[in-house]
């Protein structure tokens, strides 16, 4: 295959190539593009009304020309987005799944061509790989980067089918940017393509794109392409252009510049598509909005700012300064912006960011100002001081304002999966705004207004389905098995991702209800613990889908018998425990539904009880949380108390191997409250950690902290036991009292503060102190407001960093 | 420019140490747009203080315009329309940044001097700033011209070119308030002449100040006056490659003139860069975290303190050794306040430690530790 890159020596220009590309007279023409550029589109509007083609070509996975009338439909309001999404078995032969995006804005050059040719009935027709092969090399190729270099972070599928990876990281324009001083490739295409193009001849507009492409592309070899599957691409690319020049009188070719001369050599020889492997794909047209297809927030694709070029392409018609206008405009908007946050920018400081701006276009050698002197007059005049927190919050406005906030919309007609017509449509009957991007709160009193409790069960059947749609900001925690609040509190927001995640569970069901309820069955299906069944107990009850409790009881009474995890087993019998006593909270049957069941967990429990054993101290504490959950349960009718108690003892005072340490406090605790061991009682097994040898001694705090967590009260009913172990503690000498600090202040911490100031009482009265003593502030109200101030420089410096990262 | 005016001065001011370039650059800038008042085109004073890639011609010869300042480009051209506009340009940062350098050269380029300076300090008054009076004369002969003393500010606006004001932070705010009216009226009262009393600015005077927002001792400035000032933040450099080309460009100036035979060991100066650019940002280059000392870790005290040691060796007949360079790191660190001392002994303990055990140099300045203590 004879290219551009192997035929040309990188110093000569193949001109002849490029007026090849270029001619309105032949049978085949091409017009470079880059995504989302207003020059681009512009300079295509105009070839297509010179060219009036009979078939129109454009670079996009192949697998989606059905969608094109609906994408041309004059109904629609852009952006727009494509969704693909493709299946495909790994080499280990496990499922796995890509997909990826393709953002249309009124201004991208693909939008204008599709509208056009709906408009005039021209065929027009995608010509890339289809996304089910594209998918499938991509994913290859992914793998052959990781053994290689190790998993990235990063390494999720492409994100965008499109992006600027070629030109970007170009040596050549690297070099260019150097040359006409512009800080990166961003700024340097606006430079001579938007700014310098508008007034272009189309001819020359196209001869200096391809020339850019052209020299970027020279210094990648020619194996590098084909490992990476863009050659792969371009060859079926070129035999689908010959196959439409076989059928129509007049061909335009539409795709990203770096391939047009590529592919204009490639049409005069045979080629034939490569084999490749194919899994399979489908594809979608939904909404999208700005601030997804913004560079800086989302993709490295396209252009960043979309409001500001969208307002821009939009003056081109009318205005012959339309980029002079539009900084005009939004430096007005961004210094009324900062108005309303109360900082003092003027008139007069909107006067002097435009001139700033004008002067650093001229400076620049810049026929108009773009977005890049907008943002330096902004900065020059609008920020008053250091570039600190509050100068970066002006930049963010302004930023925020050049992205804008527009939310896209397909019309009905558009072929739509019924999920997520069933979600917007659920959406709106419960009041939750889906027509934007920025976070929205809603407050549900479940317990009183059953529209409430509709609406947090259809936030839960998402969160279910891991759609990204809504967060519980706060509310009863039901994994923590928390109902101390009874109002929900849910921050929401819509966009390209959730209604892509809809589209891919969409094969669970046609409404959100029936998905939801699909996926539990199939959770159920797996097989699982008992404290897992019993969870998904809990996802039923607040997903109001009650028709599976019934089931989902027989699958936690069988796997009780099964289950040789007492965590687990644990788990089950907290969860059933609280379903039971929030019953009313949940809206579940009435009846004691889970009495025969909690018995049985609860024996199997205790029988495994005294062989527990860890040594992970994570553990050690989450098993000692258990056990109050089984200490209520054995108190309930029909329940053996005794069984519990035997188990515990034995447990407590298991020579080998020694117990878990805040286990066995924990046990110790629940003895102490069944009335089994005396205060007296534990206090010895204490003792026996404090006067233990070195590692033996540092554990006291965690045998503490196990007895705290079932029998805090022992300190309160009896003052003997606080006296012991403050006896004990005084004759430690001061270097092993400072070992033993930082778990014996973790055992305190699970005291209220109104028990710690009790608590402090008592020591005072001990030690023979007063209580005003105690009560004085440990620190000035000086040194909270400093510590304070200095907690929210730290947290405005890490999120700076964390969006900087972002 | 030959070498006895170099000579002649510990420190050449701008003007005179650039003279070739600025009579190159004059010859380039024919047909560029040039605002009044102003010797050089905008295009032309980004040039000289960025730098040229390729020598400008210059009788019969050539002249190499070399790069002044390294960082961030689009904050000079911001600089450079700011001081073409009515407003003045205020350049805060970090101690060490380079802000007087660049008020220097912007000064030197617009208006061929940099000498017309108010050096603000907490005893400035409004005389250092306007004018003041000759009082024998005054008394002799009234309130007459020739019985006035001009300040920086007077003759900025007289002579139509820049008026340099240095710290301005430093005066207290009443005295900086001063500005405000002649920065948006750009006329000033002299109440002494009577009807006679207005100086009229000319076209090319503006005003660049430098303020340091971090340092003790500085006072607020008033947002009248901060709303007749661009800010610019000069931002300390962030990548050891640069530091270590400003550390060698600036010591071998240093070095030209007092110790000529010393060259610049590039290895060390690697070692200095790599470690004042991990202590300012609390990261080691594997991206270990640091604990960052308070005191500021300019490049500018990279420069003093590799100047210092290579003064050291020459004088006393040889090599830097690691033992000098640790000590002097030390007493810069110390600067600010003894609690960072913890911390120098955790970067050697940790960084140069492990760093030690692959590299021979890094090796023995860990050796030089008994030093940090």
């Amino acid at each position: 295959m004879d290219t551009v890159a192997k035929a040309q020596a990188p110093g000569e220009a193949p001109a002849a190539l490029w007026e090849s590309c270029y001619d309105l007279s032949a049978p085949v023409a091409f017009f470079p593009v880059r995504h989302h550029s207003p020059a681009c589109a512009l300079h295509l509007q105009k070839t297509l009304e010179r060219y009036r083609p009979d078939a129109i070509l454009i670079e996009g996975p192949a697998d989606t020309n059905h969608l094109i009338p609906h994408i041309g439909n004059p109904a629609n309001k852009a952006p727009l987005c494509i969704y693909y999404s493709s299946k495909y078995k790994d080499e280990a032969g496990e499922e796995r799944r890509s997909a990826c995006y393709y953002p249309l804005l009124d201004f991208s050059p693909e939008l204008c061509a599709i509208r056009y040719g709906v408009e005039n009935g021209t065929e027009t027709r995608f010509i890339d790989l289809p996304y089910a092969r594209l998918s499938l090399l991509e994913a290859k190729q992914r793998e052959e980067k990781e053994s290689v270099n190790g998993p990235k972070a990063n390494g999720a599928a492409k994100d965008s089918y499109y992006d600027d990876y070629y030109l970007s990281r170009s040596r050549f324009i690297q070099r260019l940017c150097e040359k006409q001083g512009c800080r990166h490739y961003g700024e340097l295409w606006e430079k001579l393509f938007e700014l310098g193009g508008l007034g272009m001849d189309t001819n020359v507009f196209v001869r200096s794109m391809l020339a850019l492409c052209h020299y970027s592309r020279v210094e990648y070899p020619q194996g590098l392409l084909e490992e990476e599957g863009c050659l792969a691409r371009e060859n079926h690319m070129a035999a689908e252009i010959r196959r439409a020049m076989g059928e129509y009188g007049r061909v335009l070719v539409i795709t990203g510049g770096f391939h047009t001369a590529a592919l204009r050599e490639m049409i005069d020889t045979d080629v034939k598509p490569m084999k490749l492997p194919s899994g399979k794909a489908e594809a979608y047209l939904i909404p999208y909005s700005f601030a997804e297809s913004d560079q800086l927030a989302g993709y490295q694709s396209g252009m960043p700012y979309p409001a500001f070029y969208q307002d821009v392409f939009e003056r081109i018609p009318a205005s012959g300064a339309p980029y002079d206008d539009a900084v005009l405009q939004f430096l007005a908007r961004i210094g009324g912006a900062l108005r309303k946050k109360k900082e003092s920018t003027s008139i007069a400081d909107e006067v002097a960011a435009v001139t700033q701006s004008r002067g650093l276009a001229a400076l620049r050698d810049k026929p108009q100002q773009g977005v890049y002197e907008l943002l330096d007059g902004v900065r020059s005049t609008y920020v008053k001081g250091d570039m600190n927190l509050a100068a970066s919050l002006m930049m963010d406005t302004a930023a925020k304002l050049l992205r804008g906030d527009r939310l896209g919309e397909v019309a009905s007609g558009a072929e739509q999966v019924p999920l997520l017509l069933d979600f917007r449509e659920t959406a709106r009957r419960l009041r939750l705004k889906t027509d934007r991007t920025t976070r929205q709160e809603v407050t549900l009193d479940i317990l009183t207004k059953d529209s409430h409790r509709e609406t947090s069960a259809f936030f839960h059947r998402l969160q279910f389905l891991e759609v990204p749609f809504g967060e519980l900001k706060f509310g009863p925690d039901y994994r923590r098995r928390d109902t101390a609040r009874v109002r929900e509190k849910w921050l929401y927001a819509t966009g390209a991702r959730v209604e892509a995640r809809v589209i891919d569970v969409s094969y669970l069901g046609g409404t959100v209800r029936e998905a939801a309820s699909t996926a539990l069955t199939r959770r159920r299906a797996e097989h699982m613990g008992c404290g897992e069944y019993s969870r998904l107990l809990i996802d039923a009850a607040v997903m109001d889908l009650t028709e599976h409790v019934g089931s989902l009881l027989l699958s936690v009474e069988e796997s009780v018998a099964e289950d040789g995890s007492f965590a687990s087993l644990a788990q089950a019998a907290g969860n059933l425990l609280f379903l039971e006593n929030a019953k009313w909270l949940l809206s579940l049957p009435t009846v004691n539904f889970a009495d025969r069941l909690l018995g049985d967990v609860y024996r199997k429990a205790c029988a495994l009880l005294p062989a527990l054993d860890t040594n992970q101290e994570e553990e050690d504490r989450a098993l000692a949380k258990t056990l109050k959950d089984l200490h209520q349960i054995s108190h309930r009718e029909g329940m053996d108390p005794d069984l519990l108690e035997e188990a515990l003892l034995e447990l407590c005072d298991r020579a080998e191997p020694p117990p878990p340490t805040c286990l066995q406090g924990a046990a110790a605790g629940l003895l102490y409250a069944c009335g089994t061991l005396d205060a007296e009682g534990v206090l010895g097994r204490a003792k026996a950690y404090l006067f233990g040898s070195g590692e033996m001694m540092k554990r006291t705090g965690r045998f503490l902290s196990g007895v705290f967590l079932s029998a805090w009260d022992i300190l309160f009913q009896n003052v003997g036991f606080l006296e012991g172990l403050g006896n004990v503690l005084e004759t430690l000498p001061q270097e092993e009292f400072l070992a033993l600090l930082p778990d014996l202040r973790l055992a305190f911490s699970t005291f209220t503060p109104t028990q710690i100031d009790r608590l402090a009482g008592l020591v005072a009265e001990m030690l023979g102190l007063t209580k005003t003593r105690l009560t004085a502030p440990a620190v000035s109200e000086e040194l909270l407001t400093l510590g304070r101030s200095l907690d929210q420089y730290a947290g405005e410096i890490i999120r700076r960093e964390v969006c900087a990262d972002a | 420019m030959n070498n006895t005016t170099d000579k002649a001065y510990i420190k050449p001011p701008v003007e005179i140490l650039y003279d070739r370039q600025f009579r190159a650059l004059a010859e380039w800038d024919k047909g560029n747009r040039r605002p009044e008042g102003w010797r050089l085109s905008p295009k032309a004073v980004r040039l000289f203080v960025l730098g040229s890639k390729k020598p400008l011609p210059l009788e019969g010869g050539t002249v190499e315009i070399d790069q002044k300042y390294y960082g961030d480009d689009s904050l000079i051209e911001r600089c450079i329309i700011t001081l073409a506009g009515n407003r003045g340009l205020m350049l805060v940062g970090e101690p060490g940044t380079a802000k007087t350098m660049l008020s220097e050269l912007f000064s030197a380029a617009i208006s061929g001097a940099t000498t017309n300076t108010v050096q603000g300090t907490a005893g400035t008054t409004d005389d250092n700033i306007k004018y003041s009076w000759n009082y024998a004369l005054l008394l002799a002969k009234g309130p007459v011209p020739e019985a006035l003393v001009p300040a920086p500010l007077y003759t900025g606006m007289e002579s139509g070119t820049i008026t340099r004001f240095e710290e301005i932070t430093r005066c207290p705010s009443e005295v900086q308030d001063t500005l405000i009216s002649v920065m948006s009226d750009k006329v000033l009262q002299i109440p002494e002449f009577g009807e006679e009393g207005f100086l009229f600015a000319r076209p090319g005077f503006n005003i660049i100040a430098t303020a340091n927002t971090r340092d003790k001792g500085v006072n607020e400035m008033s947002s009248a006056l901060k709303r007749r000032f661009n800010f610019e933040t000069v931002a300390p450099v962030n990548s050891v490659k640069l530091e270590c080309e400003i550390i060698t460009r600036q010591s071998a100036a240093l070095l030209r003139d007092t110790a000529p035979e010393a060259k610049v060991e590039p290895d060390i100066v690697e070692l200095l860069a790599t470690t004042f650019h991990e202590l300012r940002e609390g990261q080691s280059i594997e991206g270990a975290k640091i604990e960052s000392p308070s005191a500021v870790m300019s490049t500018a005290e990279a420069v003093s303190l590799y100047y210092q040691s290579a003064l050291t060796a020459y004088y006393y007949d040889g090599p830097i050794t690691m033992d000098n360079l640790a000590q002097n790191i030390k007493a810069a660190v110390l600067k600010e306040s003894r609690d960072d001392l913890p911390r120098l002994k955790n970067y050697w303990n940790t960084v140069v430690k492990n760093r030690g055990d692959k590299d021979k140099l890094w090796k023995q300045f860990y050796e030089a530790r008994k030093w940090i203590r």
